[in-house]
């Protein structure tokens, strides 16, 4: 049973309603897992401590530029709706008091490096001791098996080694995945659904389970295939910029907004009708009977050039303008949206895709929606935990310690 | 496992991987085509460069653990054939303009009325309502207004996609993951329900702090192999001899230590210059000015030059530094890290007279979860064994359904 329903608000029912997740999880891919869980009805008790913090609590961007554990929008997007306790698994105390939640969890997930849990006895082997049905996933950078297993990393580069950023980018420039750690949001649509999955098949056999997510293992899916070209044609497909088969001109060409607008605009043209519909939006209607641009072949073959004479047109226009004029005369096309034009975006408005919650530290900020709606079901969208903010709820209502019992343990240092 | 659940997958490449990773993890999936095949089959790259419409590998990548089926959802007869599957269908993915299923008489209140607690899953580029609903679409134009087209690629150059499609992917995966939970929602209230998924929002999901920099600092997030720290931009991404690392600098107290084993490793080679002038472990990250960080840079840049990515990888696994290469998809076809695991799944195509290797399990589980169990279905395939089997058409039937093109 969630906070929510303890402190009598009443909600719609949710698909994970009365399931409790145990999240020992830290950095982002771990946490947007058991962030899906925790929005679509699921309980989730998140462990940090002073000593061993989420290290995405000092995370950028802080409220005020200024750092503070309370204070980081890294951190608050990625832990809605998540209960916070401080637990010191460095203290044998810390990790029965770990083990005591486990006894009462449907699951557990945890993302450390391979051999942390299992140091701290706190690995599948002994949760199932005292939780012989415990569904536990572990979301390791490359499994919990295999040589190079062990080997620390994050999810910035292991875009570098996953093959993303050898596939974005410009064919004489950098591979130049996304600025950020892509693979931290392709991990977690697999383990959600994974999880989820595992919690019916213990509904129809009682029987819990343990998943080894290979972070590398799952993105892989996301380029499959390239994976194929390789396997197959022994071909190691590299960035190409924009380009398309099939589509040309398919690119982004600059407009001439000024900060904080992003001042690029994207145009694909993918068959002929496209064509001549650009051809006439950007007052080149000649274009269309020119032996260079007549065909899908001879526009590929001329492709700079076209992509020149966009240019042109877009240069001395708002992306806004390029993009509405485009779009009337059926020619698809969009303002490549920057952080700043995600917020102006008049369909993510009307979709109601940034929610505003209130955060007592960070006040009213913005927060993405799910992708989705459901007819049925409202996610369960509340402000970041602060940290320890739930120590009380979970280690005396949910553990039924005894006042003597909690303060001894407080004095041990083990809440801190 | 999804065992026991039917998936109607009238989707194209926007949501393929959808139905297949449900697939993956036991649902019986049927692929519904059109007639003369899915628009995914004129993706390449192609078996052995051969653009044939069975030979497609971006529809081999996503149509694996799938039946397939041809069905004109056009004509008459096309219609009625689809509404006796969905009788005994859980799930109908789709991925048409919004509107055009219901103008069919196909719509979710439609389907309803036949499968009471059906779930249907809509995966359109802006979703079913909204002024842009119906805006023309494409990967780049889906992966622009979601907000991560504008951070891939060179900072000093256009923002430049991922070559694979990753507005599908991502679509499909949440997808997924939203049929999912309505499946789980279905188990324990008997309510089915329909899912309206955005691939623009799906992209915007994909996102770890661009709205959030904008929201709180006005401050835009930029694309490139430097990434803000703080006050400081940083380098995540290193030329060596034969291809590039993926490696990033550490200062932060309790952190900076990580530094220690690649300066110790530049010691030896008498290329660490002053690098140990700096306290790497007790400063933060917010003091840090951007002229000794280019000096920095300036160092390691000389030194991973000397050496190609698998000796720096090499040193890296001995030495516990944070660091990747920078692989290609045959780099990684040859990693043995892959290999040891066992990832890489071959299936027989009969069709080829070849085995296709696959990317494997995305889950290694105690209990049975995934598998690959079919290869991509051929261009109605299993028309036979579904319509005459399970509807229980008589041949002569599906001669004059072919025959009229409603298969």
């Amino acid at each position: 049973m969630s906070q929510t329903q303890e402190q009598g608000v009443t909600r719609r029912p949710l698909p994970l309603d009365g399931v409790r997740v145990l999240d020992f999880c830290w950095a982002v891919a771990g946490p947007v897992t058991t962030k899906f869980l925790a929005l679509y009805g699921a309980q989730v008790i998140k462990i940090e401590s002073r000593t061993r913090l989420d290290g995405s609590r000092l995370g950028f961007p802080f409220i005020e530029g200024r750092p503070g554990v309370n204070k980081s929008g890294y951190y608050a997007n990625h832990n809605p709706t998540k209960l916070s306790i401080r637990l010191d698994l460095g203290k044998p105390e810390g990790r029965e008091v770990a083990k005591r939640l486990a006894r009462v969890a449907d699951i557990a997930t945890e993302s450390f490096s391979v051999g942390i849990m299992e140091k701290w006895g706190l690995d599948y082997g002994e949760l199932s001791k005292v939780n012989g049905n415990l569904i536990m996933i572990s979301l390791a950078m490359q499994g919990q098996t295999g040589r190079y297993a062990g080997h620390v990393g994050f999810g910035r580069t292991l875009a570098g080694l996953a093959g993303i950023d050898n596939l974005t980018g410009w064919p004489d420039g950098s591979p130049a995945g996304p600025n950020q750690p892509y693979t931290d949001l392709v991990v977690p649509w697999f383990a959600v659904t994974t999880i989820v999955t595992a919690l019916r098949r213990r509904q129809r056999t009682g029987r819990g389970q343990y998943i080894d997510l290979s972070q590398l293992e799952a993105s892989m899916h996301f380029l499959a295939p390239a994976v194929l070209d390789a396997t197959v044609n022994g071909r190691a497909m590299t960035r190409d910029g924009n380009r398309a088969a099939g589509a040309a001109p398919h690119g982004v060409y600059r407009c001439k907004d000024d900060p904080p607008r992003s001042g690029w605009c994207a145009i694909t043209v993918l068959d002929d009708t496209h064509w001549r519909n650009l051809c006439n939006a950007i007052g080149q209607a000649g274009l269309q009977t020119d032996p260079r641009f007549a065909t899908l072949l001879s526009r590929k073959a001329n492709e700079a050039e076209i992509d020149a004479i966009v240019e042109a047109w877009t240069r001395p226009r708002g992306a806004d303008e390029a993009v509405e004029t485009l779009n009337r005369a059926g020619v698809p096309a969009a303002v490549v949206a920057n952080g700043h034009d995600l917020h102006r975006d008049p369909q993510l408005r009307h979709r109601g895709h940034l929610k505003v919650l209130e955060h007592p530290v960070m006040g009213q900020r913005t927060y993405s929606q799910p992708s989705f709606r459901m007819s049925e079901v409202t996610p369960d969208h509340q402000r970041a935990a602060l940290i320890g903010e739930h120590n009380d709820y979970v280690f005396g209502e949910l553990l039924g310690m005894s006042p003597e019992e909690h303060a001894d343990l407080q004095q041990q240092g083990v809440f801190e | 496992m999804l065992d026991g659940f039917r998936i109607l997958d009238l989707a194209d490449e926007k949501g393929q991987l959808c139905a297949r990773l449900l697939g993956d993890l036991g649902a019986d999936v049927v692929k519904i085509e059109p007639p003369g095949g899915d628009s995914a089959r004129r993706l390449g790259p192609y078996y052995h460069d051969d653009p044939h419409p069975e030979k497609s590998l971006y529809w081999f990548a996503y149509n694996t653990n799938k039946r397939g089926v041809t069905l004109n959802l056009d004509c008459a007869d096309g219609r009625e054939l689809f509404r006796r599957l969905v009788r005994s269908a859980d799930v109908v993915l789709e991925t048409f303009q919004p509107g055009y299923l219901a103008g069919l008489g196909l719509g979710y209140d439609d389907l309803k009325r036949i499968k009471n607690d059906l779930i249907m899953v809509s995966i359109t580029p802006f979703g079913q309502t909204g002024p842009d609903a119906l805006a023309p679409a494409s990967d780049l134009i889906m992966m622009a207004r979601g907000g991560l087209l504008y951070i891939c690629g060179d900072s000093d150059a256009p923002p430049a996609r991922v070559r694979v499609p990753q507005s599908y992917c991502q679509g499909g995966a949440q997808g997924a993951m939203a049929t999912a939970l309505a499946l789980h929602y279905r188990d324990e209230t008997g309510v089915g329900q329909h899912i309206d998924l955005s691939i623009q929002e799906a992209i915007a999901n994909a996102l770890i702090t661009v709205q959030q920099n904008w929201d709180m600092l006005q401050r835009i997030e930029e694309r490139g192999t430097r990434q803000r720290r703080g006050n400081v931009i940083g380098k995540y991404s290193w030329a060596c001899t034969d291809g590039y690392i993926a490696w990033c600098w550490w200062v932060a107290p309790g952190w900076g230590y990580k530094m220690y084993p690649l300066l110790e490793w530049m010691t030896e080679e008498e290329m660490v210059e002053d690098l140990w002038d700096w306290d790497w472990d007790s400063r933060s990250t917010n003091e840090l000015n951007q002229e000794e960080v280019d000096h920095w840079e300036e160092v390691f840049t000389r030194f991973f030059l000397t050496h190609t990515k698998e000796e720096i990888f090499h040193q890296a696994l001995e030495r516990r530094i944070m660091l990747f290469p920078t692989y290609s998809a045959t780099d990684l076809t040859g990693y043995e890290q892959l290999a040891d695991r066992e990832y890489f799944q071959s299936i027989e195509h009969p069709e080829l007279g070849d085995a296709v290797t696959y990317p494997g399990a995305f889950v290694v589980t105690t209990e049975p979860m995934w598998s690959l169990r079919l290869r991509p279905p051929m261009v109605g395939e299993h028309n036979r064994e579904i319509y005459g089997g399970e509807l229980q058409l008589g041949d002569q039937d599906l001669a004059a359904l072919k025959a009229a093109g409603a298969i």
